[in-house]
């Protein structure tokens, strides 16, 4: 009806709008300030709070990045590394068929043609001083010099490896053939501290260059030097060529056209270190796995100091607000005030895991070294990193605390009433969680035995691993009120009814420690199964007291001198050659597959007694000495699935007319990445392979007839044999030394893993000592009462203590089965379909305890130390003054 | 009027003082008291606020320690007693009563009255019953303490503390959070229930409605405590 | 002839060593003996040390046992320059060059022996390297380049290697220098007739040379000097007067092309001495048959030279004639005879060069303008410097190549 017109603010109105915006806007901002200003002057007086968010974040931050920047590290070494000074080779051009070597002519036709970018390469193992064996690589130092220069020309990659300064580098001497080598830094100084080194009875001067250009542990030389070292005259390990992925083809016809075919060498193309980045996946999953779980326990604590800070600051809060602070300016303080101490964690949580980084770094080297063959460059870090992690932080702080921060200013003074309901609310998602667990631990049981991908099992692994601590608020409910009955009424009686109270602020650090302990128990499980099994197994593959590797031009003779040694009561050879094995074409199998193998032989008693065979076809051993029979390696048939019986083509038995050959056994090769295929004396002499053996193995009479020597006979017996027949101490190995080593080795191997699982152990005790200390400050009230009602401070002292225990042990005893299945998980699924070694799994109880006995003590400890302190102030003032 | 001396009292303090330091003021809040609590009486204690009735109760209770003077329970001298003592003390011969309820939360009604006497390892005695009939509690013995309303909370709390006949009941303002109605009740409860099982009762009150039905009443100010009969 | 490109070769290994050097101005002489001396190594580390064989007046040349390598003495090259035409006419320009730098003064592999020469006794060096067997063992290094310069385009590529018998060696039977694919291959032991193929990815050519005149020896016979206190000398022939004809294969299309053809053979063991920046060298060919070696090794800084500054400088030239008769015309005896001034500068990623020259040469009525076929002739390689073909005009008209470094 009132047909007015909207009317239009005046300008004067506007401005008055404006200004009171601005002016709100800066009343906001200066509240917020205010704010800050008194939070500031709080943590001033109690600075403990803020060190121990800081802490949390600095924990979480340092363990996120230690074993981020391992793993990038590693994976950027695989595709940067390099060979050798030049950077990583697009092709291969390698022996032919079964030869271990290529004739130097073929570099010579090379160069001659004008393909300049290639690299004419020696390499070998050499025996130091100690029976220690080098890995010696030669090349062409000019030539590689000169790749590298315009390859990093040419390259538009940012990470391209930075290059030696060879200045310090006596070219002129390395190129005549000077008896000098290099090395990397870090090995010369465990190695050659004096700069030389004895290698072949040759005493060598030693430089040593940065730990940057990937030599990992290899030695390298010119090819003047090495080919004589290594008695290689004339012949080439191989040659590295570099060229444009789309050349690749027109390479390839090239060197068709200059004749040199498969009969010269063998052309491959090489991946750019991808395989190797496949290959370490599960290692690096591993780590990253670790780091994540600490990350996340670190964040409690953090979570855990965030709630405690606040609590105290309760009053302080309120009367802010009654002062007329708003809410939002206090808000808003809060989150700066958050921001700024995950700013500051995490740029120490940064420099510490740079720190920590640095430190693994020589652990997981030598695990990639050894079980891979992958070559580390020491750490470079990058800032990206330390912004991803504050963002990481960041968002998770944000997402944890800010529940805290809303409660908190939407309700002034929360309390008792509410109390019992939040219970409740408790008691239903412990319900809930466990219904969880129980959904994901039975999808994961239905899926498990059909997973025969690595990756997927990888995948249930993770759901197992989420499960477990989902299981324990609601076990720890039911195992505490099972307790309840056997109770006496009063202290006991109250003792378990506030456990189960304290299951829920507790659960969180107690899931932590759970998974802790159930990966720290089921890693030392895998471990020690892994040691059992190899030490098993090394002795049934082991029969001989010695085992003898002399280099190739002595075989001969040495051989034929045991022959006629009257010591001697068996001697034993194996043959070796690289080859590849070809797939048929099948269902899962649409395009033939080429592997490439290592093919072994053995003469018959050893084969027949020290194959550890895993399965056979119980025809095995009739035919396997006259028909195309093989065996092959247990992680070879895992990879490939192989089965008995299936029918495989070997190119090395071309020229017995027929490549194809049966599979009739496969055997276990623990400990082993590469692939293995073991076929008989006969056959192998058919197929016309090379006729000597690679190394040969001998049993020794002892002093009554039929029995064997004994241990110190035999030491006796190595040094004599080794004068005699001219070996060195490094050519010439004792069963037990082997054993020794193998299992030195395989431990430095998983060092890596232990020690990680323990410092996430460490970080999950510390989340629990967080957790009980801010519990007990919210436990005055509880005490007091108890006090105020005849229980004395030492009773008090104890229940407390007591409380405290009861959850730790059913904590530990749940980790038991669950650190059980995880176990054998990893054993019987995860390393089983990565690396194809069948490990039997034995539960270490000696394990078991340790792990129980470090998570009772931190525990302890955890509970002691706020406590003490808590009951030796006045308690009573608390149930006076202090709503709580 | 000084009081006259009856023979063992429950609680005897003799010329006992108390002060503390709040920031830059000192103040005294007991000043060479005497007093004395017999069997069964029932004594109001009040003043000004800030002027240390609750110290006073701490005291007797052994939550604080006096600057001079002595307290005596049951005629025990109370200056050596160390925690151990002071525990037994709490244990068999005191009841408390606070403005804040104060039960056991994780348990529930029945084992927070039975909670003090399985501290001396008695058992449920009929007495306990008569307690939970008188004070309306049968409904309620298995309910959790956190799911009663105020009025009957502080009744959980009176028959808690006179579960194992204490000979003294502290009581630190027990109708502060009640309404009038129910206060006025729990009083004549307390009052009537602590009569039967002969426990005194020194009760701080701000209420002149709960002073009254108090036999005695001390009243504190300044350090001095003035003694009425009622 | 080709003077003082001992300082090219020393800065390629100083740039091959420094890796990372993208750097393309040229560092001044002394930090880059001395880097020359780290490449050497611990046996010598003094530009002035004498463990090479020093190059003193009186050597009588021998052939063809001084086509090959001098292997006790520091630097070597085999220095090919042709001015081309193709079918349609279009000018071009092709060098080639080889040289060979020892790391230590003591080769084991030397198929040179020259101290039978009591003149020439080489000092003991203090290396205590044993006799290597390997067939790889060697002190020598060998360092390529080739370039194929138009009037609008100037491709240049390099290659280095040690010195191996089977890809990269100096020898006879017949006479042939080869580094992997570019190879100068004689028909007998003698220079020419010989056929030179440079292959590349962009380029290629392959040359037929021949020459009926007779060696010349600049300097002294052969001794040229390169200062004037006579401290830095080299071995120095030439042969100005070669035919070429050919095929040149640029991006595939391929052309008949002839021209005329310029070999500079040096060798020495010292350096610039420490005042010396550079040098900027001509081979002309005038059209009166004759030809003209000429070149200034300067005493200043480029940036000097960039203002034209009067250039304290040592000048050397010779005329040379088909008939293998010649006469030397330097700056001990004449010194003013010789006026070299740049007329006009050119920016190139190497650096400003003086493009183009006018040459005075008063005594023998000579006075030219040089312009280059393509201003931007700088070499992008290792060492960094400024090569190409010239045209000549004023009192005589010609083609010929310059060298410029030192900028």
């Amino acid at each position: 009806m009132n047909n007015k017109p909207l009317t239009k603010a005046t300008p004067t109105e506007l401005k008055q709008i404006e200004l009171k915006q601005t002016e709100l806007k800066q009343t906001w901002l200066r509240l917020t300030w205010l704010s800050l200003k008194v939070f500031i002057a709080h943590y001033r007086h109690a600075p403990i709070q803020a060190g121990a968010i800081l802490l949390g974040i600095a924990l979480a931050v340092t363990l996120l990045i230690g074993v981020k920047a391992t793993n990038d590290n590693a994976v950027r070494s695989y595709s940067d590394a390099t060979e050798l000074l030049s950077q990583r080779a697009d092709v291969l051009l390698t022996p032919p068929l079964a030869q271990n070597t290529l004739d130097e002519s073929v570099y010579f036709d090379l160069r001659r043609a004008g393909l300049s970018q290639s690299l004419a390469v020696v390499n070998g193992k050499i025996s130091g001083k100690n029976g220690q064996f080098w890995q010696l690589e030669g090349s062409d130092l000019i030539a590689a010099l000169t790749l590298q220069k315009s390859r990093s020309y040419a390259s538009t990659e940012t990470h391209s490896t930075t290059s030696p300064q060879m200045n310090d580098l006596p070219l002129a001497d390395l190129l005549n053939g000077a008896p000098t080598v290099i090395m990397s830094r870090s090995l010369a100084d465990k190695v050659a501290p004096e700069g030389k080194l004895v290698l072949e009875n040759s005493t060598l001067d030693v430089i040593a260059i940065d730990d940057n250009f990937g030599l990992g542990s290899a030695i390298l030389a010119d090819i003047s030097l090495a080919q004589q070292l290594l008695n290689m005259q004339g012949r080439l390990s191989y040659i590295a060529m570099f060229s444009e992925r789309e050349n690749l083809p027109q390479l390839k016809s090239q060197l068709d056209a200059l004749g040199i075919t498969p009969q010269k060498a063998s052309f491959s193309q090489q991946d750019q270190g991808q395989a190797l980045i496949a290959l370490t996946r599960s290692f690096h999953l591993n780590l990253n796995a670790m780091s994540m779980l600490a990350f996340v326990v670190g964040l409690f604590i953090a979570y855990n100091g965030v709630r405690y800070s606040l609590m105290k600051r309760q009053k302080l809060l309120v009367q802010l607000l009654q002062q007329g602070i708003e809410r939002r300016a206090l808000m808003t303080a809060l989150m700066f005030e958050l921001i700024l101490l995950v700013v500051i964690g995490s740029s120490l949580g940064f420099i510490s895991g740079l720190q920590l980084s640095h430190w693994l770094q020589p652990m997981v080297a030598m695990t990639l070294e050894q079980m891979y063959g992958a070559h580390l460059l020491p750490g470079i870090w990058q800032w990206t990193w330390l912004f991803e992690a504050i963002a990481l932080t960041l968002i998770a702080a944000l997402g944890a605390c800010l529940p805290l921060y809303l409660d908190l200013t939407r309700q002034a003074l929360a309390q008792g009433a509410n109390r019992y309901q939040q219970m409740q609310a408790h008691r239903k998602t412990h319900s809930i969680q466990f219904a969880l667990a129980c959904g994901l631990l039975t999808v994961a049981a239905l899926l498990f035995p059909f997973s025969q991908s690595y990756n997927i099992s990888l995948v249930l692994l993770g759901i197992v691993a989420i499960a477990i601590p989902l299981l324990l608020p609601q076990l720890l409910h039911w195992g505490v009120s099972a307790l309840m009955p056997l109770a006496r009424p009063g202290l006991w009686q109250y003792l378990l009814a506030e456990t189960r109270e304290l299951i829920a602020p507790l659960s969180l650090a107690m899931m932590a420690i759970l998974l802790a302990l159930s990966a720290n128990v089921s890693m030392n499980t895998l471990v020690g199964s892994f040691e059992q099994t190899l030490r098993t197994w090394l002795e049934t593959r082991l029969h001989a007291d010695l085992y003898i590797r002399p280099p190739s031009q002595r075989i001969d003779t040495i051989q034929t001198q045991l022959m006629h040694d009257p010591r001697v009561s068996g001697l034993y050879q194996q043959w070796q050659i690289e080859a590849q094995l070809s797939l048929p074409v099948s269902t899962d199998n649409p395009s033939e597959q080429t592997i490439p193998v290592s093919l072994l032989s053995r003469d018959e008693f050893s084969t027949r007694h020290t194959s550890a065979l895993k399965e056979s076809l119980p025809t095995l051993w009739q035919s396997y000495f006259n028909a195309p029979v093989i065996l092959v390696s247990e992680p070879l048939a895992i990879k490939y699935q192989l089965q008995l019986g299936d029918s495989v083509s070997l190119d090395a038995l071309k020229q017995t007319g027929n490549s194809q050959a049966i599979i009739g056994g496969i055997y276990y090769d623990h400990g082993n990445t590469r692939n293995e295929v073991i076929i008989s004396q006969p056959l192998w002499q058919k197929a016309q392979l090379p006729l000597l053996p690679v190394s040969l193995a001998a049993s020794f009479h002892g002093n009554e007839q039929g029995s064997r020597i004994s241990e110190a006979q035999l030491d006796q017996l190595q040094a004599q044999l080794a004068t005699e027949l001219g070996l060195s101490q490094a050519e010439i190995y004792s069963q037990t030394k082997i054993k020794t080593q193998a299992i030195a080795m395989f431990k430095r191997t998983f060092s890596i893993t232990l020690v990680l699982n323990s410092l996430t152990l460490i970080v999950a005790a510390i989340g629990l000592f967080s957790a009980c200390l801010m519990l007990t400050q919210a436990r005055q009230a509880p005490l007091a009462r108890l006090y105020s009602l005849g229980v004395s401070r030492n009773a008090l002292r104890a229940m407390v203590f007591m409380q405290m225990l009861i959850v730790v042990l059913i904590t530990c005893l749940l980790a038991m089965p669950t650190g059980a299945l995880l176990g054998y998980l990893l054993i019987n699924k995860i390393t089983l379909q990565a690396f194809g070694w069948t490990i039997k799994m034995i539960w270490d109880w000696q394990a078991y305890g340790k792990a129980i006995l470090i998570a009772l003590t931190t525990c302890t400890l955890a509970v002691l130390l706020p406590l003490y302190w808590q009951t030796r102030k006045p308690l009573v003032a608390s149930l006076q003054q202090e709503t709580l | 009027m000084a009081d006259v001396a009856k023979p063992n009292p429950v609680a005897k303090l003799n010329q006992v003082s108390k002060g503390f330091r709040d920031g830059e003021q000192y103040h005294q809040v007991l000043q060479a008291v005497n007093l004395q609590i017999h069997r069964g009486e029932t004594v109001a204690l009040t003043g000004p606020s800030g002027s240390g009735k609750s110290t006073l109760l701490n005291l007797i209770a052994g939550f604080e320690t006096p600057d001079s003077g002595e307290i005596l329970l049951e005629q025990a001298s109370t200056s050596t007693w160390q925690d151990k003592e002071w525990s037994r003390f709490r244990r068999d011969s005191l009841g408390v009563v606070f403005q804040q309820f104060n039960l056991l939360t994780p348990l529930n009604v029945k084992d927070n009255i039975a909670f003090s006497l399985s501290l001396t390892a008695q058992p449920w005695s009929p007495w306990c019953d008569y307690l939970v009939e008188k004070l309306g509690l049968l409904p309620l013995l298995h309910r959790p303490v956190e799911a009663l309303s105020g009025g009957q909370q502080q009744r959980v709390a009176i028959a808690r503390a006179l579960a194992h006949k204490p000979t003294l009941l502290l009581a630190d303002e027990p109708t502060g959070n009640l309404d009038d109605v129910s206060g006025k009740q729990v009083m004549a409860l307390l009052c009537e229930l602590a009569r039967e099982s002969q426990t005194s009762i020194l009760m701080v009150t701000h209420s002149e409605e709960c002073a009254a039905f108090m036999q005695k009443r001390w009243h504190l100010s300044q350090g001095a405590v003035a003694i009425y009969e009622q | 002839m080709k003077t003082f490109n001992l300082n090219s070769i020393m800065w390629a290994v100083v740039g091959l060593m420094l890796l990372g050097g993208c750097d393309k101005t040229p560092s001044p002489p002394n930090t880059q003996s001395k880097s020359m001396a780290n490449v050497v190594g611990k046996t010598s580390t003094n530009q002035d040390d004498l463990a090479f064989a020093p190059v003193v007046p009186g050597y009588k040349f021998k052939f063809p046992r001084d086509h090959l390598a001098h292997n006790h003495f520091r630097q070597e090259w085999w220095y090919l320059t042709a001015n081309l035409t193709t079918e349609t006419g279009e000018q071009l320009g092709a060098q080639w060059t080889q040289f060979r730098v020892a790391l230590n003064p003591t080769d084991l592999q030397a198929t040179f022996p020259h101290t039978t020469d009591p003149q020439t006794a080489t000092p003991q060096a203090t290396d205590a390297t044993p006799k290597s067997e390997s067939t790889w063992a060697t002190q020598q290094l060998y360092l390529a380049h080739s370039a194929l310069t138009s009037s609008q385009t100037h491709l240049a590529h390099e290659k280095w290697s040690r010195r191996h018998s089977e890809f990269a060696e100096v020898k006879l039977d017949p006479y042939q220098i080869r580094l992997d694919n570019w190879r100068w291959q004689s028909e007998t032991n003698a220079l020419f007739p010989a056929t030179l193929t440079v292959e590349n990815p962009d380029f290629s050519y392959r040359l037929q040379l021949n020459s009926q005149a007779p060696l010349q020896f600049q300097g002294t016979n052969g001794y040229s000097l390169k200062s004037r206190d006579g401290q830095v000398a080299s071995y120095y022939y030439s042969q100005p007067f070669i035919e070429i004809s050919g095929e040149i294969n640029r991006n595939g299309k391929v052309e008949r092309v002839t021209g005329q053809g310029w070999l500079d053979r040096e060798w020495s063991s010292q350096f610039l001495t420490k005042t010396q920046q550079g040098w900027d060298w001509f081979a002309l060919r005038l059209n009166d048959g004759s030809t003209l070696m000429l070149f200034q090794l300067r005493d200043q800084s480029p940036a000097e030279s960039a203002k034209n500054a009067p250039i304290s400088a040592f000048y050397s030239a010779r005329r040379m004639f088909a008939d293998g008769t010649g006469r030397n015309i330097n700056s001990t005896d004449n010194p003013n005879d010789i006026q070299m001034t740049p007329l006009k500068w050119q920016h190139t990623v190497n650096g400003d060069y003086p493009v183009s020259w006018q040459v005075k040469i008063p005594s023998e009525n000579i006075d030219l303008t040089i312009t280059p076929l393509n201003p931007n002739s700088a070499m992008p390689l290792s060492t960094p410097y400024w090569e190409g073909p010239v045209q000549l005009s004023g009192s005589h008209t010609g083609t010929g190549y310059m060298e410029l470094t030192g900028y």
